[in-house]
Parts: C-alpha cells; structure tokens; sequence
C-alpha cells in the first residue's frame, strides 16, 4: 500500500490539496495546486479521494422532513401541479396498473436522460439523422438518432437499448421487470466477434434505467447483453447497422 | 410490487434529465428524493425553520432550472444539490448576519444521523460509508475545523477568528483533520477489498 517514497515537491503541497479540496485555498495556493496536479497522477489520485470526503461531508447532516405544505409551496412556485393530484392520479396508486404506464414513464424519463447527456456530449440532438430503429415495437419516446433494440429475456420483452452516434457514442438501456438480480453487467458483442464488458448496474425489483459512453462507434456493436453475477446471460438486445 | 413507482427506481441522472425536459413525475419523485436531505442540511446550517424552508425551496428550484446543464462526469446529483443548498445556506447567513449554529453540534448532528429507510440507507452507503465513523475519531477541534471548512465554506482566516486561534493554527487542524479522514477512509476501503 505505501509504494515509493512520496517526492518532496508532493509532500510539500499535502496540506494544500486538502484546502483545494475544500474550496478554501487561496488562490495563489491553488493555482500551485492546480499546475502540480497536471504533471502528477498521485497527487491528482489524492485530490480526488480528498474531494470525494469533502463531498461527503455535506451529506453528514440528518434527514428532516420539511414542514406541512413545503411540496404545495414549492410545486407553487415552481407553476407544476400540485404533487397531492398527480400522486392520487399516477405515481403512488400505479400498483395495481402501472404495467405499460410505468415502462412508458420509466423509457420516457430514460430518453430525457438520454437527450440530457447527450446534449452534455456535445452529440447534437437537434441535427438531422437517420435513425436506425432496430426494435419491433416502435421506438417512441426516444429521440431521432436513437438506434433502439429490444431487451429480450428468452422470448420476454424486459426493456429497451439505444444507442446514439457521436464521439463518443452513448448507449442507454432501460430494464424492466427482470427477476431478482440485483447487479447487472453490460456486455457488447461486435460486429467483428469481439466482446467488452462496459460496465455493471444496479436494478431494483428487476427495474432499472443506465447509460454509458462507448468506447467504440456505435455502429460496431451488435448485442448487448446483461449478465448476471454468476455469468449467466439475463438479457439480450441485437442491433443492425 | 415490483412494477409498481416506476419513477421512484430511476437513477438520479435520469430523474435529472427527465426534470430537464420538464416532466412532471421526474419532478416530484426527484422532489421527495431529495427534499429531506436538502431541508436537512439548511436547518442543520442555519439553524432556523423559516431560513431553512426558503433554503431549500430555493435550492430544488434552482435543482429544477439548472438540471440541463448538470454534468454528471463532475460530481454526483446528490454532491451537486447538497452544494446549491450549502451555498445558498452560508448565502442567508451572511446575509442575516447570522451566527451559524456550533460546528461541533452539526458534526455531532451528523454523527447520529440515521436514515429514514432502505433506500436512503443504501444511497448514504454508496456515497461515502464509514466517514461518520472516521469524523468521529477526531479530536473536537479538528473536527470543529473540519466542519467549519466542508460545510459552512470558511477559510483558514475565517476559522481562525470564529475559533480564537492564529491562521497558521486552523490550518494545521483543518488539514490534518482531512488526511486522517481520507487516510481512514482509504484504510476502510482497502479493509473492504481484502475482505472480497
């Protein structure tokens, strides 16, 4: 665990990276900080561990539940509808219903996500495209560019994939439904036989919405597949380009 | 049962993007995520029910405003909405002039702090679990300092004057409490690995 000896141009900025982290060095301090960290993975793996306890920190404070009314003031404010109507008319008495409606909230909100880091990406949304729908079923909710395949579990339909083009390209998948593992890793399979695990996720009761950026044009993958912790392939969506 | 609140088992990206676009399910799920741990942290930070409400109204408003723009490569949703309404807090106080309440009664708050259920529990662990373990090995003062810092933004000359102690001194405490933190932190982390 402790490696090389730490070089004294390191040590000496120790106690500064923990103000850096805070965000409470002064900027001479900083701007010392900063130029050291572009020439030294140790100290920036130091920095990121030392931000990620800063971070913490401030979810130290207890849960306390606002006052009576907070949501109405603050739905209020905001001009949405007030939550009491729309949880008697949709969230909290979906339990008996929810099926569609709630696969079709649960991709809607996955294609905002979708469109939201896509955005971030630089992707461009907006521009024209020919998108690839390689799904059966219609890829709505989803925007253009996504290339959209279903998530099959055997012969059942447990989700939905989409992959958008860019540099890097996205891939978001929404799961739903899909029994009891509780971790989830996401494999590709290229068109050109080769396989690479690009990351795992969490469902809860089988549900579950996850994007990654890939590491490959997203017209070289062929099937993505969910496999669970044993090994077992849980689901699986083919895309054609 | 598992079907059912399909919006509540959206990651908080998700929910993000979903209030970017306006959608109004995103908004209260994200809402009733959120609004305990953000009115939380101002009543903890100010001290004050009224300053609190309008605290964390204001930070979910501005949650909601600014979810296009939101870059999940820089931070975590609940890192980035704990920091509006962090802000927005040490904003109040400075401009009621407000004490804020005794650093060492926040950490104190924090240290027995518990979670209100499974899924909270799960998410407080995800994020950074056993720090309330590592703040409390620490001596008062450090631990004092520590929170000055973190949690009401306080610079070393800030610290100084609030403590009665030179700058050189809060410094020193506020640096040291960190790398204790963060060398615990990293031993419990290592700890986990070999145990897997």
């Amino acid at each position: 665990m402790t490696g090389d000896p730490m070089p004294e141009a390191c040590r000496q900025l120790q106690g500064a990276l923990a103000e850096v982290a805070l965000g409470i060095a002064s900027g001479r301090e900083r701007a010392a900080v900063l130029e050291h960290l572009e020439s030294c993975a140790r100290c920036r793996s130091e920095e990121e561990q030392l931000s990620s306890v800063a971070d913490g920190l401030l979810g130290l404070a207890p849960e306390v539940e606002p006052p009576v009314g907070f949501e109405v003031r603050l739905f209020e404010r905001a001009g949405v509808r007030p939550p009491a109507r729309r949880l008697l008319q949709g969230w909290r008495g979906a339990g008996s219903r929810a099926g569609w409606r709630g696969a079709g909230s649960l991709r809607r909100a996955a294609a905002a996500a979708v469109l939201a880091v896509a955005v971030l990406a630089g992707v461009g949304i907006g521009r024209a495209a020919l998108p690839t729908t390689t799904s059966a079923r219609p890829a709505a909710g989803w925007p253009a560019q996504a290339a959209v395949a279903t998530l099959k579990a055997g012969s059942r339909d447990v989700g939905q994939v989409a992959s958008f083009p860019g540099n890097p390209a996205w891939l978001f998948m929404t799961v739903a439904d899909l029994g009891s593992a509780s971790r989830v890793e996401c494999r590709l399979t290229l068109h050109d036989g080769r396989t690479m695990a690009v990351g795992s996720f969490r469902l809860s009761g089988g549900y579950g919405a996850w994007g990654v950026a890939l590491p490959v044009p997203r017209s070289q993958v062929a099937t993505a597949k969910l496999v669970g912790p044993q090994g077992a392939v849980l689901a699986s969506a083919s895309f054609r380009f | 049962m598992a079907r059912a609140n399909a919006a509540t088992e959206l990651s908080d990206d998700a929910l993000l993007a979903g209030l970017a676009l306006g959608d109004e399910g995103c908004a209260v799920t994200f809402t009733r995520r959120y609004q305990r741990r953000v009115f939380g942290l101002a009543l903890a930070m100010t001290g004050d029910q009224g300053t609190a409400e309008d605290v964390a109204q204001e930070a979910l408003l501005r949650v909601w405003r600014h979810a296009p723009v939101f870059d999940p490569r820089r931070a975590s949703v609940a890192t980035w909405v704990l920091t509006i309404t962090r802000n927005l807090a040490i904003d109040a106080l400075r401009l009621r002039r407000a004490t804020p309440i005794d650093p060492g009664d926040f950490a104190d708050l924090g240290l027995v702090a518990t979670t209100s259920g499974p899924e909270e529990a799960a998410m407080a662990a995800d994020g950074m679990p056993g720090l309330r373990a590592a703040l409390a090995t620490l001596p008062v003062e450090q631990r004092r300092a520590l929170v000055l810092a973190a949690v009401y933004g306080r610079t070393a000359a800030e610290i100084g004057q609030h403590e009665g102690i030179p700058v050189g001194t809060a410094k020193t405490r506020v640096r040291t409490a960190m790398m204790k933190v963060r060398a615990a932190m990293a031993e419990r982390t290592f700890g986990l690995e070999d145990e897997q």
